[in-house]
């Protein structure tokens, strides 16, 4: 029992993922599955974190080797943690949270954008209106203007401001606050309401100017960097140590190599430049022959080997499908 | 169901009938006759787009003869591809009339028009291709005149091979749209049944608005198209405020989800031999057949560095890529090391697994767990030594790295997807002096591992690592079975390479050899789209 559930949901949606490839009707399934992963991916973070802090507390609490490190692991652990969660320094949403709401059959939503880089326009889209009907508009008791409802009911307010220098460029709540914010505004006499904007927490989290910004910015970031910088140094020592010549093969890698590293280079090109290019002497040429040996022989290894694991791949999933290979599953005994 | 269907088919027919019969300004209907509606109506929607894309490009050549040029720079500029398309055009339009108006197939003369390309192709001349061009210019149009006709303006059909959310539309250009003064278009959307559709309920939704749809435009509309739902569209050309210069309706058309894709039939065979052929040497090897592997070095080694650990008291540094359990490397990766887990167990040696997503460390621990327990050693089994570092691939390796540093781990094994963290690993694994075995699937990876470690699986030699280290019947079978595929694929490569050398030495283009080798590239190389 404890094997044969999970084997028969493997292969009932394996079988549904390999069925879907051929059905476009079924195509939702794929998305949907990929979907349940993240689910469950996200589920097992607990797992992960729970099992990061139970193992670097314990280096700590037993001042293990290296406990400093786990100490440090925990700190910016935890710091990242509660200033993403509490969203320390985020801004406030560029927007509202409800306009016209609970007001009948009349509903509106509005959208801001900046035009010319400096004119705020906000439009005030007005729906469930009756069909060409003409209504005015008035804000905080003064008339705004008039509109006309189109054949299905909608309507659209626009209100341009032309922008405040106090403002930074970018920074729309200012505006709005200054065009509407907590004025009550009266379509005709259907419908009322007025801006909310959003709390100040509203903004993303990786929002300019966040403390988990700052972090990531200028923390992860060159620390990321860092590591992904060592790989230059690597690649040179694995390439003097594989590019010695020992054998025939060895030598015929270095010769290629060689020929491959000089035409990615300026002083390839320049070495053979007094060669014809056309023909075949200028089939030698250090570009073109560099260029040969990407095109025809890398890419002929390389669509080998990339066959070779197609069929490993599909090999493998059926194993695993039908329950051939299953050691991934734990014991069999119960 | 039936009924419902029958009236589109009816109605379909007819809006086909009356706008191809506007069209040419006759009585009655004119092009279209026989066979299903939905498939003429199909047939005539790719048929329009094959037909626009040709149009033009007759065009494009018409234009730059007018402006003097000459056969080279007709050649170099559009002939070499308007032949292709040409040649495309005229064997599907022979196709799909020859199946649906054989009446007005039998007035063309096909075999002209296919010497009239052969000749264009082969010619060497300057002078004369430059006559073919012209003698081609003359004559095609006309063709395609004449066909063009036939169709109705706005063609509305249901996408091929999708889930039905989407209709496909192409509308022709029309030569009196000449001398109208079009600025914008205005294509809608009416959804419902056919009796909503007629009536003065049916709420027309905007489905694109603007200068973007010109004539001969190719429109797929997904906007929120449901499955077995009518659809009528509406097309409206004219100056701002003067929509009703042009009015175009195409016929109602079902959205409809597609239970097989056609495009995939031969693909889905190929998976189908192939599977049977894993199926079939699965049951040959379970019934006892002796089946030869040759042997992997790297597998080989398994034993010997797990060994080496143990005399050297330091531990195995197992790690399973930076990928989560939807990756099939993974999962590869997590069976090779159940069996190292169970060689560790038997000899008492230390196994370490860092991974880099909380399901891997999950799933890793059963594996263990199982490999310790059918090695008889479940006392052994410490769970703490698979632990969750992070899933940021340049945290995991700074830590991977530092605990290689500090422990010197007496072997590193290497298995599952790895991108660039292989050679910062391998090389550090390296310079601490540990034994280091590789498989990866990641062809760009291959190399790095190939370099830094001392046994490197390349590809195949990775998925088979579970079968070779097991070496259970069963297993073993599916191996030979892979073998099989790659007959299939070596047979197609070399009839491919044999049909694309022909080709390219000029003398069997635009032949029945180069269709085949079209077929193959649009069957075998094209499956993904």
């Amino acid at each position: 029992m404890k094997r044969s559930v999970p084997l028969f949901i493997t292969f009932a949606v394996g079988m549904l993922m390999i069925v879907q490839a051929f059905v476009p009707a079924l195509s939702d399934f794929a998305d949907l599955g990929s979907i349940h992963f993240d689910i469950l991916a996200a589920i097992a973070f607990i797992l992960g974190g729970g099992n990061l802090i139970r193992s670097h507390g314990e280096k700590v609490a037993k001042r293990q080797a290296g406990w400093g490190y786990s100490g440090v692991t925990l700190t910016f652990f935890f710091l990242t943690l509660v200033v993403g969660i509490v969203k320390v320094g985020v801004s406030p949403s560029q927007g509202f949270s409800t306009w016209l709401s609970g007001s009948g059959t009349v509903s509106g939503i509005a959208t801001m954008s900046i035009t010319d880089g400096k004119k705020y326009e906000l439009i005030l889209q007005v729906s469930g209106l009756e069909a060409k009907s003409e209504h005015t508009i008035s804000i905080a008791g003064q008339p705004a203007g008039e509109i006309t409802a189109n054949r299905y009911g909608r309507a659209d307010i626009k209100l341009v401001h032309p922008g405040d220098d106090k403002s930074p460029p970018g920074t729309i709540q200012p505006v709005l606050t200054q065009i509407a914010g907590g004025n009550e505004i009266k379509v005709g006499g259907l419908a009322s309401g007025s801006f909310v904007p959003y709390g100040r927490t509203s903004g993303d989290h990786l929002g300019n100017g966040s403390a988990f910004w700052f972090l990531y910015e200028y923390g992860f970031k060159p620390l990321q960097s860092t590591m992904f910088a060592m790989l230059a140094f690597y690649v040179a020592s694995a390439a003097f140590r594989a590019f010695r010549a020992r054998n025939v093969e060895s030598v015929l890698l270095l010769g290629t190599a060689f020929i491959v590293l000089l035409g990615r280079t300026y002083a390839g090109t320049v070495m053979t430049a007094w060669m014809p290019e056309t023909g075949l002497v200028g089939f030698f040429t250090v570009p073109h022959l560099t260029q040969w040996i990407m095109m025809v022989l890398n890419t002929a290894g390389s669509r080998a080997i990339m066959i070779g694991i197609a069929l490993g791949v599909a090999s493998t999933s059926l194993k695993v499908l039908l329950g051939i290979d299953r050691s991934y599953l734990g014991s069999d005994r119960e | 169901m039936a009924q419902r269907f029958g009236r589109i088919v009816v109605a379909g027919l007819v809006v086909i009938g009356v706008s191809a019969a506007s069209a040419r300004g006759q009585d009655g209907p004119t092009g279209l006759a026989g066979g299903d509606s939905a498939e003429v109506v199909k047939a005539w929607g790719e048929l329009s787009e094959q037909l626009v894309a040709t149009q033009a490009l007759v065009d494009q050549l018409d234009k730059l003869r007018s402006e003097g040029a000459d056969s080279d720079a007709l050649n170099s500029v559009a002939l070499g591809r308007s032949v292709g398309l040409i040649r495309k055009t005229i064997r599907e339009t022979e196709h799909i009339l020859l199946k649906h108006n054989p009446a007005v197939a039998g007035q063309i003369d096909w075999a002209e028009l296919k010497r009239l390309i052969k000749d264009l192709h082969y010619s060497r001349d300057g002078q004369e291709r430059s006559e073919l061009v012209a003698e081609w210019h003359r004559k095609l149009p006309s063709v395609i005149a004449a066909v063009f006709e036939l169709l109705p303006p706005l063609v509305a059909y249901d996408a091929p091979n999708d889930k039905g959310k989407a209709i496909k539309l192409c509308w022709k250009a029309q030569p009196s749209f000449a001398s109208v003064r079009i600025e914008r278009f205005d294509l809608t959307r009416a959804a419902g049944d056919d009796k909503i559709l007629k009536s003065d309920d049916a709420e027309w939704v905007e489905v694109h608005v603007g200068a973007g749809i010109g004539p001969g435009s190719e429109i797929l509309d997904k906007k929120r198209v449901k499955p077995n739902h009518d659809y009528e569209y509406r097309l409206r050309g004219g100056a701002e405020g003067e929509w009703a210069t042009l009015i175009h309706t195409a016929p109602v058309v079902t959205a409809k989800a597609q239970w097989f894709d056609y495009a995939k039939r031969y693909y889905m065979t190929l998976v189908l031999i192939f599977v049977a052929a894993v199926a079939f040497y699965i049951q040959l090897a379970k019934s006892g057949a002796n089946l030869n592997l040759r042997k992997i070095a790297g597998l080989e080694a398994v034993d010997e560095a797990v060994g080496r650990a143990t005399e050297m008291g330091r531990p195995i540094l197992f790690i399973p890529g930076i990928q989560d359990m939807n990756d099939i490397q993974t999962v590869a990766g997590l069976i090779i090391l159940g069996h190292v887990a169970k060689i560790a167990a038997e000899h008492d040696a230390q196994l370490e697994v860092p991974t880099s997503k909380s399901l891997v460390m999950t799933v890793a621990r059963e594996t263990v767990a199982a490999a310790y327990m059918d090695a008889g050693r479940p006392d052994a089994y410490d769970e703490k030594s698979i632990y969750y570092v992070t899933d940021d691939q340049f945290g995991y390796v700074a830590a991977v790295t530092g605990t290689m540093v500090r422990k010197k781990p007496a072997t590193c094994i290497y298995m599952g997807a790895f991108y660039a963290e292989s050679l910062i690993l391998a090389e550090t694994a390296n310079t601490t002096g540990a034994i280091q075995i590789a498989g990866t699937a990641m062809p760009a990876q291959l190399p790095f591992f190939v370099a830094a470690c001392d046994y490197t699986l390349i590809g195949e030699e990775f998925f088979a690592a579970s079968a070779y280290l097991s070496g259970a019947p069963d297993q073993l079978g599916s191996l030979k079975g892979q073998d099989v595929g790659k007959v299939i694929v070596l047979v197609l490569l070399t009839i491919g390479t044999v049909l694309a050398s022909v080709v390219s030495i000029g003398y069997m283009r635009y032949t029945a050899v180069d269709d085949w080798l079209i077929f193959l590239k649009d069957t075998f190389l094209n499956v993904s789209s």
